[in-house]
C-alpha cells in the first residue's frame, strides 16, 4: 500500500559534486601535466558536465513539481555548480591572462644585466661568475 | 638558475620538495626583476607587492641574451625540450 514515489533526482547532488571535483582537481592534480594545464582538456568538460547535471536537476525539480525542499536543493546545487565551474573558467581564460605586456627593457636586452643574489642556502651567486657557461634564467611568480 | 621574489627559506622548501639541482635566487626587492623588465606590478594582490612575471632567458657563454620567452598566460610555460634544443644550438 505504499504510495508511488517519484524517481530520485540524483542530478541534484551529482551536479555540484562533479563541478567541484572538476575545479579542484585542475589545481591539485592536472596542472602537473603540461598539455592538460595549458588547456583544461579534462577539467573544462568535467565542470560543464557538472553544470549540465545541475541544470537537469533544476529542470526536473521544477517541471515535475517536486516539493519545495527539493526545489530549494536543486536551486542551491545549480548555484554551486555555476560557482565552481565559473571560477575554473574565469581563472583559466581570464585571471591567468592578466600579465603585463612585454617591456622595451626586455625586448632591447643584449647583454644580460649582472646581479648578485642569495640562493636558498644563503650562497651569493653573481651572473658574472657564470661567464664561459650557457645560462638559463627562469623568472617565476613565486609562492609568497 | 631561477629568480623569484620569495625569500631564501621559502625557496628552500621548494628546492627540498623537488630535489632541485639548480639554485633558486631570491630577489626580494625585485631589483634584478626590474633590470630585466619582467616586473609584474602588484602581481601579488594579497600583499600588494611587485613580483616577477614568468619569463625565461637563455644566455650564451658571454652573457648575451640569445633567446627569451615571455608567456601571455602564467599557466603556460616553455617545455624543457624546447629549452634543451635552444641550448644545443649555442656553441
Amino acid at each position: 500500500m505504499t504510495a508511488e514515489r517519484p524517481p530520485r533526482n540524483h542530478a541534484l547532488w551529482l551536479g555540484p559534486l562533479v563541478a567541484f571535483g572538476g575545479m579542484v582537481s585542475y589545481f591539485q592534480f592536472f596542472v602537473r601535466f603540461p598539455t592538460l594545464r595549458d588547456f583544461p582538456w579534462v577539467n573544462l568538460p568535467l565542470v560543464l558536465i557538472g553544470i549540465a547535471l545541475s541544470l537537469g536537476g533544476f529542470w526536473g525539480a521544477y517541471v515535475r513539481g517536486s516539493r519545495w525542499p527539493v526545489k530549494l536543493a536543486a536551486s542551491l546545487g545549480l548555484a554551486l555548480s555555476l560557482l565552481f565551474g565559473g571560477f575554473l573558467i574565469a581563472y583559466v581564460f581570464g585571471i591567468s591572462n592578466s600579465l603585463p605586456s612585454t617591456t622595451l627593457i626586455t625586448r632591447s636586452l643584449e647583454q644580460a644585466p649582472d646581479f648578485a643574489l642569495e640562493d636558498s642556502a644563503g650562497r651569493v651567486h653573481r651572473l658574472s661568475d657564470y661567464r664561459g657557461s650557457k645560462v638559463v634564467l627562469v623568472f617565476y611568480r613565486g609562492h609568497w | 638558475m631561477a629568480i623569484t621574489v620569495d625569500p631564501p627559506d621559502k625557496s628552500r622548501e621548494i628546492v627540498d620538495a623537488y630535489d632541485l639541482v639548480f639554485p633558486i635566487l631570491s630577489d626580494t626587492g625585485a631589483e634584478t626583476i626590474r633590470a630585466y623588465g619582467v616586473v609584474h606590478r602588484d602581481g601579488d594582490p594579497i600583499n600588494g607587492v611587485d613580483i616577477a612575471r614568468p619569463a625565461t632567458f637563455i644566455l650564451d657563454r658571454e652573457g648575451r641574451v640569445v633567446w627569451s620567452e615571455l608567456p601571455r598566460n602564467w599557466r603556460v610555460r616553455p617545455r624543457p625540450e624546447e629549452l634543451l634544443s635552444e641550448l644545443a644550438e649555442i656553441p
